[in-house]
């Protein structure tokens, strides 16, 4: 058999997860015919996203065996990094701005977004960063009222 | 003539500074947000959401509705410049905006699309202030087993009409379904799917998951890729379309206002589909339709024109029933819900405010725009060449702070990165996420009505059949889910076929 289609993966999470609700939904309760219970609507949606995803993932496992299905996607080079750098960098900006503050923290992660995410000259970055925070802290917190995390500073 | 009293009001009300100041700040990030390609109009409201929560309800709306159709005018100068269409709906504006660009005839393609969005998005005011009073008026009649099978047809025709594969836009509506079932079940307050966790109580918030499915996942996607982008550098020059443009352009903007306008209405339609048709239409009749794809200005007016009546279609079932049609509305009905007030068959009568000051705005923020567009061609020029590198942090700061803003939770925004990383993987692996975000909010409408409709029923499904209303409905929607069993392609599939002949 040769290459499996990725996309098997994203039928087989859904199965799953589908009959995961079903299970849960049925847990709920789904009452009486004439007085239906609060897991009656998600087991059905469940049972029916269960069934398709089923049936989506026995065609393509059919069509694989059939024709040793190869994997379609173009061999372009992805800069993956790029998502880890964002959404650790997001992360962390969650997790420090309580006591970090929002200015200094979005300051930072701006500077850190543009330099080490999009590759620009830490120059740039600082200016392009200054600009984007102040600006932002003036139009959602001082304009808006946005009350954002004040972190140790006091803004 | 009492609409026309009525539409002096709006129009006064539109007119009140506040509000005209609110307009104007709405069709200008619109433009913004149009121009910029990837984010779109429904990630725009949702990340622009909390500028709107210290004013009122009437506001609220006139500037999230200028985001909407500003997006439109924004896109299409996008499409023409650039080849890429800031806006899934100003797609078909690629094919003979671009190419009439590269002949150097950048100037009117942008000009006749500006004056096609004016002309459609004005006219098409007409049809909402004289269909969407009489459809709620019309609708009061409904019970439970009718606005069921309403909101299964609205589902259904979006997921008929998925770009990607049927099946799959039909699961993402049912994730959709499921994702709104968390939190308070509405009829027996039992809890759902919360496991303990104080910030699912209250549901999984719409706002945060279409920051996450439309501006997190869309920067994600770019930063992957890397961003190739090709300005035409030619000097614009000649904005005004000449009268020879006007006499090619007239009737295919009148034919797409129209067919806009009244597609759009049809629930699940959207603003894209009817681009598609009129693009279609138009090089069906034409009398050189070869020509079409090398820069003729129908192919710009039409699809132009399609998409701006289409914002009007748009709101027809939204402020008429109370039911979404497409994630833009989708957005809407949530702002306006969240200023206490419920669109349905009963808003127009009781609070004919907001819904004639919106219809006024509407004239007016289209002027605005008209006027925005033209002149200011420059600036935006200017903004798409920004580094994607600025923009994206740019992005990622708005979407953190939009999804902030809403409760003031911290936990708000890891939702919003999960549904980024979601929504991501999402369009690796073709999913839509306009079904999904349709599912989320028709969900909970959706279980209120059916299981009342069962109630009423003593449990049995055939109360769907009984009623003649509910029955075309819920037959068209048995017919298009089996449909794919015999039909080789699909709708959709055909039209996107046709238009990428070229």
């Amino acid at each position: 058999m040769g290459v499996v289609n990725k996309d098997i993966f994203s039928k087989i999470f859904m199965m799953l997860f589908a009959i995961y609700i079903s299970i849960e939904s049925y847990r709920l309760g789904l009452g009486k015919w004439s007085m239906p219970g609060p897991g009656y609507f998600p087991f059905i949606a469940g049972v029916v996203l269960g069934t398709i995803s089923l049936s989506l993932l026995v065609q393509t496992l059919l069509k694989a065996s059939l024709k040793s299905l190869k994997l379609t996607e173009p061999t372009e080079r992805l800069n993956w990094q790029n998502i880890i750098l964002t959404l650790s960098g997001m992360l962390t900006y969650v997790f420090l701005i309580n006591w970090v503050g929002f200015v200094l923290c979005t300051f930072l992660l701006m500077v850190f977004l543009i330099w080490a995410v999009g590759r620009r000259h830490w120059s740039i970055a600082l200016i392009a960063a200054g600009s984007i925070t102040l600006a932002s802290y003036l139009l959602f917190e001082v304009l808006l009222d946005a009350q954002l995390p004040r972190g140790f500073l006091g803004f | 003539m009492e609409s026309l009293g009525y539409l002096l009001t709006g129009l006064g009300i539109a007119l009140d500074p506040v509000n005209l100041l609110y307009c104007a700040v709405g069709v200008f990030l619109g433009t913004l947000v149009g121009v910029l390609p990837g984010v779109g109009p429904a990630g725009a409201i949702a990340l622009l959401l909390p500028i709107t929560f210290k004013v009122p309800a009437i506001s609220t709306i006139i500037i999230l509705c200028g985001i909407a159709y500003g997006a439109q005018y924004g896109g299409s100068t996008t499409s023409i410049l650039v080849n890429v269409p800031g806006e899934p709906s100003t797609v078909m504006t690629c094919l003979d905006g671009y190419a009439m660009a590269r002949k150097g005839r950048a100037g009117p393609a942008l000009g006749i699309a500006a004056f096609a969005s004016f002309i459609a998005g004005t006219g098409s005011l007409f049809g909402l202030i004289f269909v969407a009073p009489t459809l709620a008026e019309f609708s009061l009649r409904f019970g439970p087993p009718e606005y069921f099978a309403l909101m299964a047809f609205g589902m259904t025709v979006l997921i008929y009409l998925a770009r990607e594969s049927m099946a799959k836009a039909l699961m993402m509506g049912l994730l959709g379904i499921i994702l709104a079932s968390v939190g308070f079940d509405q009829l027996t307050g039992k809890l759902r799917f919360t496991y303990g966790l104080m910030a699912l109580r209250d549901g999984l918030g719409l706002v945060q998951i279409v920051i996450g499915l439309y501006g997190v996942s869309e920067v994600l996607v770019t930063l992957e890729k890397g961003v190739k982008k090709t300005i035409v550098e030619s000097e614009i020059k000649g904005l005004l379309p000449t009268l020879q443009d006007w006499k090619d352009s007239i009737f295919p903007i009148t034919r797409g206002s129209i067919l806009g306008f009244f597609m759009s209405i049809i629930p699940g339609c959207a603003v894209i589909i009817p681009t598609f048709i009129s693009y279609t239409l138009e090089k069906k009749i034409s009398k050189h339709p070869e020509k079409f794809g090398t820069g003729v200005i129908e192919g710009v007016a039409a699809p132009e024109a399609a998409n701006n009546a289409g914002i009007s279609g748009g709101l027809v079932p939204l402020l008429s029933l109370g039911i979404p049609t497409g994630p833009t509305p989708a957005l809407l009905f949530a702002a306006l819900m969240i200023h206490g007030v419920t669109p349905g068959p009963l808003f127009i009568k009781e609070s004919p405010e907001i819904f004639w000051g919106l219809i006024g705005s509407m004239y007016i923020g289209n002027a605005m725009l008209l006027a925005l567009n033209l002149p200011l061609i420059g600036i935006w020029v200017r903004i798409l060449k920004i580094p994607y590198a600025i923009l994206s942090a740019l992005i990622i700061l708005l979407c953190i702070i939009g999804s902030y803003s809403i409760d003031r939770s911290l936990t708000d925004i890891v939702i919003m990165i999960i549904f980024g990383v979601v929504g991501y993987l999402m369009k690796k692996f073709n999913y839509e996420a306009a079904p999904l975000v349709l599912g989320l909010v028709l969900g909970p409408m959706m279980e209120n009505a059916l299981l009342r409709s069962l109630i009423m029923s003593k449990g049995s499904y055939s109360i769907f059949f009984q009623r003649p209303i509910s029955m075309v409905l819920m037959g068209m929607v048995l017919l298009m889910l089996i449909s794919p069993f015999f039909t080789r392609k699909r709708l959709a599939e055909e039209i996107m076929e046709k238009s990428n002949d070229e």
